[in-house]
């Protein structure tokens, strides 16, 4: 059994690594309010915040032992290069990001501390594909049109983007169909349907929603996560060869006749063809990446204003400028590492639906982490998701923290409550 | 079992993952150490204008401080400013906004920028004291009142001058013509004249003009013959000579009887070289050439173009043709000087060089570059009875007019057919290669003039001796 689900462990104390971030915290936080040359004590606040708030955590999760530490440790050294990199761009859009930051940490304590009471009621499969389908519809009535595409929902002064809670939803989804893949043997037409198939067909339309909003990131990321739910827990070599054939056709007709997707993928391959337009994002991306080289600039030395939408999509590009490639591969790891404590505890679990969910949760954050980096710089084609933790965005932020805490949740209570259970069995 | 084969599975995905991870890591290292450098010089690339524009760009310095190049900041504005106008056009070139940088400007951008590792030391220390981001200086080995005075005799002629120190390969003045104003608001007002002008007066001829060498090449001939032990060859000059069918004739037809090889230097004949074409082995000319730097690339401080030879010469005539200085021979006025530094520096050709030291902005010196050799032309005894020939030559032969008072010169004279002139469609070219003092060399020259009616002695000699003097009095009042 694993140091972090038992009680009785006292080996488990993250002293270092806390003081660690907290240091970090305030070093940065401290430097980035005396940059301008005039002392901003906001800045400084908000940095001294941070690691307060980073230490309330990890003593709220020890003295109710919420299960692993680390997860919200390592969440909180992304945080601190995240939130630093968004308030070095610019005050105003820093401390809008700390205020999500709070909220997000708000239901990070409310999703870790309170979803194993409710787990086991809610996983019914047509639940989470109808509340889907509803987010999806509203979206196309009342959505507004953002850079071209209709995918933002605006209530009032509030606005947020139905796709990034879409992904989790989607995951719930699987992992009921994973616990209960009969509740999918339909009747149609006096023939009993075969679950998998109906899954596909049900995946595909959510596919095409997403295609449908220009969500191109999204979908496939969300379809990655299906491939690999199918594989790992339903053993469908096969069928995995078949849907991704499927969709491959799907992909190469779609760039033939969508221009949207053409234009990305001539960007990809050949940015340079095309400097002032198609390809000035990904290459403006390339240059900052480049001056950075590998100790960057210095934070707030560089130009990382250069890059449209640099605070959301591109946020990885301005870190590598102004942190170097070194800043860049701290991140990566950084993600590695969260992977790695995810797999641990989905390892750990045994009802299909917790594993499922802890797995599809955790390699949500891996695969979405590998599309957007490997697209600001261009290993592959760019398809405009964001950096969990670390791009600008409520949406994105919220839903990440709202992942943080089901992976919380299910590696503390909902793990013992596994563990126990079946011990009482064994007795 | 069912179980754990779902966890190898999931195993198996944390893998995938990994080794995506671990892949962008290899990429993100690869494009900074080789993937980003076709790149990064891309225009599109604004933050190399905007870094430039947070500079303040290094200044360029004559050998004794004059400045030549500076950037003065108006209003948050910087701008490049030459205060000797076209004077150094054709060695620092220009740094425009708009037409980019040419020459020096181009070629130590880093440096004048302190982008490089000496520039991060320097401006670490500025952001600390709180002032402007500087980059380094560029002190050159050019002497102000000696490129002028060469300017000044070159007057509106079309040509070059090189003249450089024959221990040290210090370029001490440069001077191509047609020039320009490299200042920015000149440049924006005749560009349309200066990128398509007939006589190309963005061209550093000096550098990258090929003229054939005339009978300045007869130095290398002779390098060749006393080294296969022609050095007593003799010969009866008529006025002319036919070899394999074709008349080879001196210049104005003279005929000078017999002649050694002191005497046909000094007189420049045509006929003696050309019959000792006819003994001389054309391997052992395009050898010597070859070590003279003919077909090789001259590594220097500006980009230039490889002066040629043929380097299989089977037809007499064209043997002929080659060893006085036509044929399929092109040269830069560089290597012309070159090579008369060679034969001043007993047979050694020091390597040329432009940037005697980078500054900061202290006017501490930062780096100093070390003179060194760039090639062997001939043995120092070889070398000496060359040298004694280009006495000869500017003491009683062509060269005359080179002559100084009191300081003993030596020389060689060159008129040059070029493709016009050959056609009757225009005049040769005027060429003097020379150094002085003879006994202890401290100035070798190249001059060409361009088209003109007059020969080398009469009209490149003079301003070459003129220069010599210059710089020999020059050193002399210290």
């Amino acid at each position: 059994m694993d140091k972090f689900v038992n009680p009785k462990s006292k080996k488990s104390k993250p002293i270092a690594p806390i003081h660690l971030v907290a240091l970090i915290d305030l070093v940065i936080f401290g430097l980035l309010s005396i940059r301008s040359g005039i002392f901003v004590p906001i800045i400084l606040a908000l940095g001294t915040i941070k690691a307060v708030m980073t230490y309330l955590t990890t003593i709220v999760l020890r003295k109710y032992r919420m299960g692993d530490t680390y997860i919200s440790l390592i969440v909180a050294m992304l945080l601190s290069m995240g939130l630093s990199m968004q308030l070095r761009l610019s005050t105003e859009i820093g401390v809008k990001q700390f205020i999500w930051f709070l909220i997000g940490m708000g239901l990070f304590i409310v999703t870790a501390s309170t979803y194993h009471l409710v787990y086991k009621r809610i996983k019914s499969i047509w639940f989470f594909y109808a509340l889907m389908i509803i987010l999806f519809i509203l979206t196309q009535i009342i959505g507004t049109s953002i850079n071209g595409a209709k995918n933002w929902i605006i209530l009032g002064k509030l606005s947020f983007q139905p796709s990034e809670f879409i992904k989790i939803l989607f995951v719930f989804f699987m992992a009921s169909f994973v616990s209960d893949p009969e509740a999918l043997r339909l009747k149609i037409a006096d023939k009993m349907t075969s679950p998998k198939w109906t899954l596909m067909v049900m995946v595909f339309i959510v596919l095409g929603f997403f295609v449908l909003q220009r969500e191109f990131g999204t979908a496939l990321l969300i379809f990655i996560i299906y491939l690999s739910i199918l594989y790992v827990f339903e053993k469908a070599v096969v069928f995995v060869g078949i849907n991704a054939i499927i969709a491959g056709l799907a992909a190469f007709v779609a760039v033939q006749v969508m221009p949207h997707l053409k234009i990305r993928m001539d960007s990809w391959l050949n940015p340079f063809a095309d400097i002032a337009g198609k390809g000035y994002q990904i290459t403006q991306s390339l240059f900052a990446i480049g001056s950075g080289s590998f100790f960057g600039t210095g934070l707030g030395l560089g130009y990382p204003h250069f890059i449209p939408n640099v605070e959301t999509d591109f946020i990885f590009s301005a870190i590598c400028e102004e942190m170097g490639i070194f800043g860049g591969i701290a991140i990566i790891v950084l993600f590695m590492l969260l992977v790695y404590r995810g797999i641990k505890v989905c390892l750990l679990l045994r009802d299909p639906f917790t594993k499922s969910l802890a797995f599809g949760l955790t390699i949500t954050i891996g695969f979405q982490t590998f599309l957007i980096i490997g697209g600001v710089t261009r290993v592959i084609p760019l398809t405009g998701i964001t950096l969990p933790f670390v791009s600008y965005g409520g949406s994105s932020l919220v839903s990440s923290f709202i992942i943080l805490g089901l992976l919380q949740s299910l590696s503390g209570f909902i793990l013992r409550k596994e563990v126990f259970e079946v011990e009482e069995i064994d007795n | 079992m069912k179980k754990s084969t779902t966890n190898n599975r999931i195993l198996q995905i944390f893998i995938v993952i990994n080794i995506l991870f671990l892949s962008l890591i290899i990429y993100l290292s690869y494009f900074e150490l080789y993937g980003k450098e076709p790149i990064m010089a891309n225009n599109y690339n604004r933050r190399l204008k905007a870094y430039e524009d947070g500079i303040v760009r290094g200044q360029i310095f004559d050998r004794n401080g004059e400045v030549l190049a500076e950037t003065k900041i108006v209003d948050g504005i910087s701008n490049r400013n030459y205060p000797y106008k076209r004077l150094y056009a054709h060695i620092i070139g220009y740094n425009s906004n708009i037409y980019g940088k040419t020459l020096l400007e181009a070629r130590y951008n880093d440096t004048l920028l302190g982008k490089n590792a000496l520039g991060f030391v320097g401006n670490a220390m500025s952001l600390v004291k709180g002032e402007d981001k500087t980059g380094n200086n560029l002190i050159l080995t050019i002497d102000h009142s000696l490129q002028a005075k060469a300017r000044e005799l070159m007057g509106d002629n079309r040509g070059a001058i090189v003249a450089i120190n024959p221990k040290t390969g210090e370029i001490l003045a440069m001077v191509s013509t047609p020039d320009y104003n490299p200042n920015e608001s000149s440049l924006r007002e005749n560009w349309s004249d200066l990128s398509t002008g007939e006589n190309s007066p963005l061209l550093p001829r000096a550098l990258i003009g090929l003229y054939p060498p005339g009978s300045t090449f007869k130095v290398v001939t002779t390098v060749s013959a006393i080294e296969v032990g022609l050095d007593d060859f003799i010969a009866e000059d008529t006025g002319s000579v036919v070899i394999d069918g074709k008349t080879f004739s001196n210049a104005g037809d003279k005929a000078y009887g017999e002649l050694n090889m002191t005497s046909a230097m000094a007189y420049s004949s045509n006929v003696y070289f050309s019959k000792l074409s006819e003994v001389l082995d054309s391997k052992a000319l395009i050898s010597t050439a070859e070590k003279a730097g003919l077909n090789k690339n001259l590594d220097f401080d500006l980009p230039t173009k490889k002066s040629s030879i043929n380097s299989v010469i089977d037809s007499k005539t064209e043997f002929a043709a080659t060893v006085i200085g036509q044929g399929e021979l092109l040269v830069t006025p560089l290597q012309m000087a070159l090579i008369c530094a060679g034969i001043a520096n007993d047979g050694v050709i020091m390597k040329p060089y432009l940037v005697k030291n980078v500054s900061d902005r202290y006017d501490t010196i930062l780096t100093t570059t070390l003179t060194k050799e760039s090639g062997v032309l001939t043995d120092p005894e070889t070398a000496e009875i060359v040298k004694e020939m280009m006495i000869e030559v500017v003491k009683n032969g062509t060269g005359k007019r080179a002559s100084i008072s009191e300081v003993i010169v030596a020389g060689k004279t060159g008129t040059a057919q070029n493709e016009k002139s050959s056609q009757g469609q225009g005049n040769d070219h005027a060429w003097f290669i020379g150094f002085a003092p003879a006994s202890d060399p401290e100035i070798a020259i190249a001059v060409i003039i361009e088209n003109q009616e007059k020969d080398g002695g009469q009209l490149a000699a003079p301003i070459a001796g003129k220069i010599m003097a210059e710089w020999i009095n020059k050193n002399n009042k210290k």
